[in-house]
């Protein structure tokens, strides 16, 4: 055996020597490409490596936010349970204490006011939570429709009033240029965080003022009610927390001031849902102002109006509520009769019964053909000191009957009734021949000032 | 010692003395691994050391001289089966220097854990090169026959001179300068 490879032909071992060489090439090619794979395996390597890194961290970033967020929540929890439960144990202890009986008069009637009290704060609360899930789960929606926006603030002013007068808070509003007489919005939002952003300016000022600063931006259609105060103010840190969640300045603000740390979060997307924003300067020891913008919606050819025309008509709306209150409302329209041309029934009845109240006679035609017969050929001219027209009428129109009555020669006082308040349909009335214009809804103490002012020249022209 | 320089040297044994000398160098030596070389494994360079010696005493040549014309025979072998390392190099100065940046990172892909030769090289001013050999094995002798069988392949006439490095890691200097023109 030993001896076999002798006996090899050299053909043979040059074929198995072509094979060793072939066998050894093959082998380092295979080598070439496994090295070339395992660098591509490494290389996907690192790239996996990064990006293991990446999500690492992104989890690790989810996981702090998520164990932030439950941690604002717990304490949030916590706040407000002790929120609910102060105003619940003054209500529980104070019905025991009524229970027991044997108190005063006096005494228990302050009892029940402290019970009151408190359940309305309890109310207000359960609202601002009910608003707050709403907005967390995309449900709060809010309306657009027309509405004023200088009554709406007037009535917040009036609210609040009384409350910013008890800490001896100077409580005012400023209206600077041409503000819309109407717009069209949700007049509950806007008033709801208009009170929340007066309600938050007295509680944080102990002494001095607080204003209510509107004007109308033309250029972006956004009405702005800015609520500046001369209270404690705020250091930047505050700033950035006063409109988060289930935040306050710290907890102290709790104990000391009391509510929900959600109103100002509310707020802000409230006015975010309004087309607009909430935004706040702040300045520790000068005060706050917080400035709501809200969306006007569309107020072309909507009449304008200037500090002036406000002030006036707010004033005269004191002045009638003022006869109101001291029960003199009666006598204002005494000795007036109205006629009144008017369609609609509830108008009709609504009208009548706003006049007659403040001592107007009234008679009621249904349209306008019917008032000009009555005046012209019935002679029923002589009768009244006023005509209320409305515009709006089968037959014949509040338009063409005031231009009938001003061609056939009839000077009588004539104001236009409208569901329009545009001022195209303000022009359009006075061109008829009308003397004054009022918008529906009816404004009882507009129109009560409206058919006293007419009613009395209406009476000289008579005489 | 990778297995190229084996088959190589087996090759040119047979070569130059015929297949029976190969196996008398064999039968006579015992190498551990039996003999059997195969390009790509790797051997014991005491097996080459014990051969080569047992060839000088069989044909009386120096074995440094035989060390060094195997090397002039190895790099013809290197040429012939590993072409694309003369691709990028036209010249002999840009292979020599390719040798470690190059050629044994390629072979490192094959053979991962060859114990490879170093060439540190510097340009000499005025031309010429000094490559600093650094190797466990010294064989000198045999580097100095590539470096010729490499210059010759590009057509270079060079001097070689083979420098010895005193003290310690050791090592060797080869300073390669262009030869003197001897002709006119």
């Amino acid at each position: 055996m030993m001896d076999q490879p002798e006996h090899v032909s050299r053909r043979a071992f040059d074929r198995e020597r072509r094979a060793r060489h072939d066998a050894e090439d093959m082998l380092e090619n295979k080598a070439l490409e496994l090295w070339e794979t395992n660098q591509q395996l490494a290389a996907m390597n690192e790239v996996l490596e990064v990006r293991v890194a990446e999500r690492t961290a992104e989890f690790e970033k989810a996981t702090k936010d998520a164990m932030e967020a439950s941690r604002a929540k717990s304490r949030f929890l916590a706040n407000m349970s002790h929120e609910l439960r102060t105003p619940l144990t003054a209500i529980l202890g104070y019905t025991d204490v009524l229970l027991c009986g044997g108190g005063d008069a006096e005494a228990e009637r302050s009892q029940l006011e402290t019970i009151h009290r408190n359940g309305e704060h309890l109310l207000g609360l359960i609202n601002d939570i009910l608003d707050m899930a709403k907005i967390e789960v995309g449900k709060m929606s809010v309306e657009h429709v027309k509405m004023d926006p200088v009554a709406l603030i007037e009535s917040v002013r009036e609210m609040m009033e009384h409350y910013a007068g008890e800490s001896g808070i100077d409580l005012g509003v400023e209206y600077s240029g041409e503000i819309p007489r109407v717009i069209f919005s949700d007049p509950m939002r806007v008033r709801q965080v208009l009170i929340n952003l007066v309600g938050n300016a007295v509680k944080f000022t102990e002494r001095g003022w607080v204003r209510i600063r509107v004007s109308f931006d033309a250029d972006d259609g956004r009405l702005c009610i800015a609520v500046a105060d001369s209270g404690i103010g705020m250091d930047g840190e505050q700033v950035e927390k006063v409109f988060g969640s289930f935040t306050q300045a710290d907890a102290s603000t709790v104990r000391r001031f009391g509510g929900t740390g959600l109103g100002l979060h509310i707020a802000k997307r409230l006015a975010g849902l309004l087309d607009g924003d909430l935004e706040v300067e702040s300045e520790v020891g000068k005060g706050s102002v917080f400035t709501l913008r809200v969306g006007a919606g569309d107020v072309w050819g909507v009449v304008m109006q200037g500090p002036e025309v406000i002030e006036a008509r707010i004033a005269a709306e004191k002045e009638a509520e003022l006869l109101d209150e001291s029960g003199e409302e009666a006598a204002v329209l005494d000795g007036v009769s109205v006629l009144l041309v008017e369609d609609g029934l509830d108008n009709q009845r609504l009208i009548r019964h706003m006049l007659s109240k403040a001592g107007a006679g009234v008679e009621i035609l249904e349209n306008g053909r019917l008032a000009v017969d009555h005046l012209i050929d019935e002679g029923g001219a002589g009768k009244y000191q006023l005509v209320l027209m409305d515009m709006q009428m089968p037959v014949l129109d509040g338009y063409e009957a005031t231009r009938e009555l001003r061609e056939r020669g009839v000077r009588i006082p004539v104001v236009a009734l409208t569901a329009n308040a545009m001022s195209h349909d303000r022009e359009l009335c006075l061109e008829a021949g009308c003397d004054d214009y009022a918008t529906k809804p009816i404004d009882r103490a507009q129109l009560i000032s409206m058919c006293s002012r007419w009613g009395k020249r209406g009476e000289s022209m008579a005489a | 010692m990778k297995g190229v320089v084996f088959t190589g040297f087996v090759d040119m044994v047979e070569e130059g003395f015929g297949i029976e000398m190969v196996d008398y160098l064999i039968d006579e030596t015992k190498p551990p691994s039996g003999g059997a070389y195969t390009a790509t494994g790797t051997y014991s360079h005491h097996e080459l050391v014990a051969m080569v010696i047992k060839l000088g005493e069989k044909t009386g040549t120096p074995v440094s001289e035989l060390i060094r014309s195997f090397g002039n025979h190895l790099f013809g072998l290197f040429k012939a089966n590993y072409p694309a390392f003369f691709l990028e190099n036209t010249d002999g100065w840009s292979f020599l220097k390719s040798v470690d940046s190059y050629i044994h990172v390629e072979v490192r892909k094959l053979y991962p854990d060859a114990e490879l030769p170093r060439f540190e090289c510097r340009d000499l001013e005025g031309g010429g090169l000094e490559m600093v050999y650094n190797s466990a094995r010294c064989f000198e002798e045999l580097a100095l026959g590539m470096i010729e069988g490499c210059m010759e392949h590009f057509g270079h006439a060079v001097d070689i001179k083979m420098i010895p490095i005193e003290g310690e890691g050791g090592g060797t200097v080869f300073r390669i300068l262009p030869a003197v023109c001897k002709e006119g």
